[in-house]
């Protein structure tokens, strides 16, 4: 009876510290992703407003470049992606669609100077180049916390709660390949490279 | 004994130097410690310097935003639109809860001038308005080799939109600096703007007080080093004396601003 007892408080103890270090991992889980949701709507709020404000280039593009319609519906069917992404996934993929549209945009804008006589137009600029820039360090801040959850849970003994519990890893978002390409638009001395020139934090 | 000595030595050289080759290789340039609101790294803004910081200073008192100017003689190897976000999280600018913070960073050798906003401002101080101010007013004073105007107007410029937009009036040299558009600036009355001020100073001085020990580690070593306090009241008043810089307070940003090139 008595050892009966022992055994059962001893059986409790160790399910109670198990539980409790279950909880632990779990609510760490918790909070690292956490933090990557919050990095990512980050990454999203400036892919959405730049998305935005190359609607507004269009516009005024329009106008002097009537016969590129091909590529205002490039811009368009990746601004439809944009929105309707849900996931950082698809926020990325739609991403990458918007930085080869936007590029091919760009070279038609070298096309047509007197664009860029325009005040509108410039200051359209000026904030394109700002957004890039926000895109490209949120996109650092965003990568850092993708490799810091992904170690978390790739790392023993927390993979094995991870797979209880069913966190994967999250996917990185590598800096564009097009950015490197992107034909740079002088505008009377505006910053020039821009997210090109941001250290791929995915190699680090 | 003294052979084991210079070994001791060498050794000590050998690791300082792997350290620092190691710190190269980072691909990142240094970033100065700040002195107060301006750091003057590449000294191109001579007797300026202490009238921005009392500006600077006041801007801080009236409307709460930390607006930190810094001149490097080069970003390299970095890009300026890199270094800047750097130089802004190591600071810290601004107010930790609201963000309102503003650095201006002027790189010689890149001839760069760019601004990094604070998450608080960037709905004050969109980059269109940046780009377009600093392209229109302030590269042809750099061009004209007058380094110092041009950071003196783009600071004003900036610091007077902030103000507008807080509804406070702001003074340099003892003068109210003015809004140059045609229309009404419609300041609030004095009393408005000295209980504004009275309850910004009054915030500030619970802040500075209860971050102290945090915000002195900036500044070891340095003239206002821990102790802050007031000697910043002349700055306000005056437009020329000294600063209660006591360190920024924590604020953040993400790659917002505008930019010229000269």
């Amino acid at each position: 009876m008595r050892r009966g007892m022992i055994a059962i408080v001893v059986l409790a103890v160790v399910l109670l510290g198990f539980g409790g270090c279950v909880a632990g991992n779990y609510n760490q889980l918790v909070t690292s992703k956490e933090a990557v949701t919050q990095k990512w709507a980050q990454v999203d709020n400036q892919l959405q407003r730049r998305g935005d404000l190359i609607g507004n280039l269009v516009e005024s593009v329009k106008g002097v470049a009537v016969q590129e319609q091909e590529v205002f519906g490039q811009i368009a069917n990746a601004r439809a992606a944009m929105s309707g992404a849900r996931t950082p996934q698809a926020g990325i993929a739609a991403a990458q669609q918007m930085d080869g549209a936007l590029g091919r945009l760009l070279v038609v804008i070298e096309n047509y100077p007197q664009l860029r006589s325009s005040e509108a137009f410039t200051r359209l600029m000026d904030e394109l180049t700002g957004t890039e820039n926000r895109i490209a360090t949120e996109r650092m801040r965003y990568n850092e916390q993708v490799q810091a959850f992904n170690v978390l849970v790739k790392r023993f003994p927390m993979n094995l709660f991870a797979g209880m519990f069913g966190f994967s890893e999250s996917p990185y978002y590598p800096v564009p390949e097009q950015a490197k390409e992107l034909p740079k638009v002088d505008f009377s001395g505006l910053k020039q490279g821009g997210a090109s020139s941001v250290p791929t934090p995915v190699t680090k | 004994m003294n052979r084991l000595l210079r070994a001791l030595l060498l050794g000590a050289v050998l690791i300082v130097g792997v350290r620092v080759a190691g710190a190269q290789e980072t691909g990142r340039a240094a970033i100065p410690p700040a002195a107060g609101f301006v750091t003057d790294a590449a000294g191109i803004l001579g007797g300026e310097t202490a009238i921005l910081e009392g500006f600077l200073d006041q801007l801080k008192q009236r409307t709460g935003v930390e607006f930190a100017v810094l001149t490097v003689p080069s970003t390299a190897p970095e890009d300026p639109g890199d270094y800047k976000v750097r130089v802004f999280a190591e600071y810290g600018i601004g107010n930790a809860a609201s963000d309102e913070g503003l650095l201006l960073l002027v790189a010689v050798e890149q001839r760069a001038i760019r601004f990094e906003t604070g998450y608080g401002l960037e709905g004050t101080l969109t980059d269109g308005w940046q780009a377009t101010m600093l392209r229109r007013e302030v590269v042809p004073l750099f061009r004209a080799g007058r380094a110092s105007d041009g950071v003196r107007v783009a600071v004003q410029r900036a610091a007077l939109r902030i103000a507008e937009e807080k509804g406070v009036s702001l003074e340099w040299d003892g003068r109210p600096l003015t809004y140059d558009s045609t229309r009404k600036s419609g300041r609030p009355p004095m009393i408005v703007t000295l209980l504004i001020f009275a309850l910004f100073l009054v915030v500030f001085m619970a802040a500075n007080s209860a971050t102290r020990g945090r915000r002195g580690r900036h500044f070891r070593g340095g003239p206002w080093g821990g102790g802050g306090g007031f000697g910043g009241w002349g700055g306000g008043f005056g437009g020329g004396g000294g600063s209660s810089f006591g360190g920024f307070g924590g604020g953040g940003s993400g790659g917002g601003g505008g930019g010229a090139n000269w």
